[in-house]
């Protein structure tokens, strides 16, 4: 990979890494950081790493190194509509369709909310999502039917509450 | 294979997506129909959007962006301007290298004698006075003249001595020696005095035309010198060839105390390529009397 592949890695992929980590691990001070992070990595690698591996190297890294970076700080959050806002929103994004949404992926697992953002949000293939996660096709397809469900049963909540 | 309540989420999401085979969509529906609950989740994922969420973009993407080395690439005008300059590069050096031969072979047709070695060996005077079928003259103009061996002590040779350097360009030639039985002949000035010859007695020289010494500098040339040179020594003499020298005023210099000097044949082929010689011991003569060192050193004996 040459500089012009990498640059084009980062238009391609950049803010869909930096949604991946921000929505998936609510890291929303340290998602730049893992972002930065990962791109960084993949220009030390980019003689090892072409450009169709490039992706999946992204995202596999911006998954470990949230995961990493949880276990070091414990600064996940749980989610509280009252807490404090991402900094990420803006004041007039703020609707309540937005903290519903974000309510819901919280009650993802963290494999079923990786794989319901890869796929509902950032359109991943199936296959893509296998290699990412190091699960197999099968499971998959199961974790993202159970997040999917399990959303389903949030949003009928929500509406037997209003 | 058989879809039940324990595998049928493996195969919820290809039927909702439509990419389940013939055979297990046929399966799957009928499984579904048998389980309502399930075919209802299954119903309404087929109509699932996911919830809204924020458009975030990464706000340091510049920073990511490493720098591209950047080629220019040459154009089709650069390609010309190259070649010009190369072909006009080339055009000067061969040029140079032309001028360079020519003034080789200049220098290669006026070789420089070794002391003691005949002038007539390395000289190819033209065909018309030359005097190559003459096998007598070329034997003789390798052969040194009876006395040769004795300084250049006559009256004339000293006052030679004293004369002033040579001071600009002029034209001499070399000359191709005279047979030593004819030398013989030659006259010391002191016993003859000086005699203007005339022009139509000196033969195949060529005789100049005086310009005014006032208003333009004299060009000596050695048909001049010649022209005036004794009718014996100048029926002896044969022009060769014509060199350009860098002293004006005429000026024949050569090593008179030097072994090869006594060679007169030696000191004539000198006095006529003065150039050759800028050692100190030479001595410097003046065109107008090169007669008289002709006479000088072709009578001493």
């Amino acid at each position: 990979m040459n500089a012009n592949e990498y640059n084009q890695c980062v238009e391609n992929y950049s803010d869909a890494l930096y949604r991946y980590v921000h929505r998936g691990f609510r890291h929303i001070d340290d998602a730049q950081d893992i972002v930065q992070h990962c791109f960084e990595k993949l220009w030390v690698k980019r003689d090892q790493i072409g450009m169709p591996e490039a992706k999946a190297f992204l995202f596999v890294s911006a998954r470990n190194a949230s995961i990493d970076d949880w276990r070091k700080n414990h600064r996940i959050v749980a989610f509280d509509t009252n807490g404090p806002r991402e900094s990420g929103y803006e004041p007039d994004q703020e609707f309540e369709t937005l903290d519903f949404a974000r309510e819901c992926l919280q009650h993802l697992s963290e494999v079923q909310r990786s794989i319901f953002l890869l796929r509902e949000y950032e359109g991943h293939a199936y296959e893509e999502i296998a290699e990412q996660m190091e699960l197999t096709l099968s499971q998959v397809k199961v974790n993202l039917f159970r997040a999917r469900k399990r959303i389903h049963e949030l949003m009928q909540a929500k509406k037997n509450v209003l | 294979m058989t879809i039940n309540r324990l595998n049928y989420e493996k195969f919820a999401i290809d039927y909702i997506d439509g990419t389940l085979s013939p055979d297990l969509r046929d399966e799957m529906a009928a499984f579904l129909n048998a389980h309502p609950d399930i075919k209802e989740e299954v119903e309404w994922q087929q109509d699932f959007t996911p919830p809204q969420l924020p458009e975030l973009l990464y706000p340091g993407k510049e920073k990511l962006i490493r720098p591209v080395a950047v080629v220019h690439r040459l154009r089709t005008g650069h390609w010309l301007a190259i070649a010009a300059s190369f072909l006009l590069l080339l055009a000067f050096a061969l040029g140079y290298w032309q001028h360079q031969d020519k003034v080789q072979m200049a220098q290669e047709e006026t070789p420089i004698k070794q002391p003691g070695q005949p002038l007539a060996e390395n000289t190819t005077p033209p065909a018309e006075t030359s005097g190559a079928d003459d096998p007598v003259s070329t034997q003789q103009a390798a052969t040194p003249p009876p006395g040769f061996g004795k300084e250049a002590e006559s009256p004339t040779e000293k006052s030679i001595l004293q004369l002033p350097p040579p001071a600009a360009t002029q034209v001499v030639h070399q000359v191709k020696s005279v047979a030593p039985a004819e030398v013989d002949e030659l006259q010391h000035p002191e016993e003859t005095p000086w005699v203007e010859p005339e022009p139509s007695v000196a033969q195949n020289i060529p005789v100049p035309v005086e310009a005014n010494p006032e208003t333009t500098p004299k060009e000596v040339t050695r048909e001049l010198a010649f022209a005036t040179l004794p009718v014996p020594l100048s029926d002896k003499i044969t022009v060769i060839d014509t060199l350009a020298v860098t002293e004006p005023a005429v000026a024949l210099r050569a090593p008179v105390k030097q072994p090869e000097s006594r060679n007169r044949l030696g000191i004539f082929k000198r006095i006529l390529r003065p150039e050759a010689f800028s050692d100190e011991e030479s001595f410097s003569i003046k065109e107008s009397v090169i007669p008289e060192a002709y006479a000088a050193i072709f009578s001493k004996d």
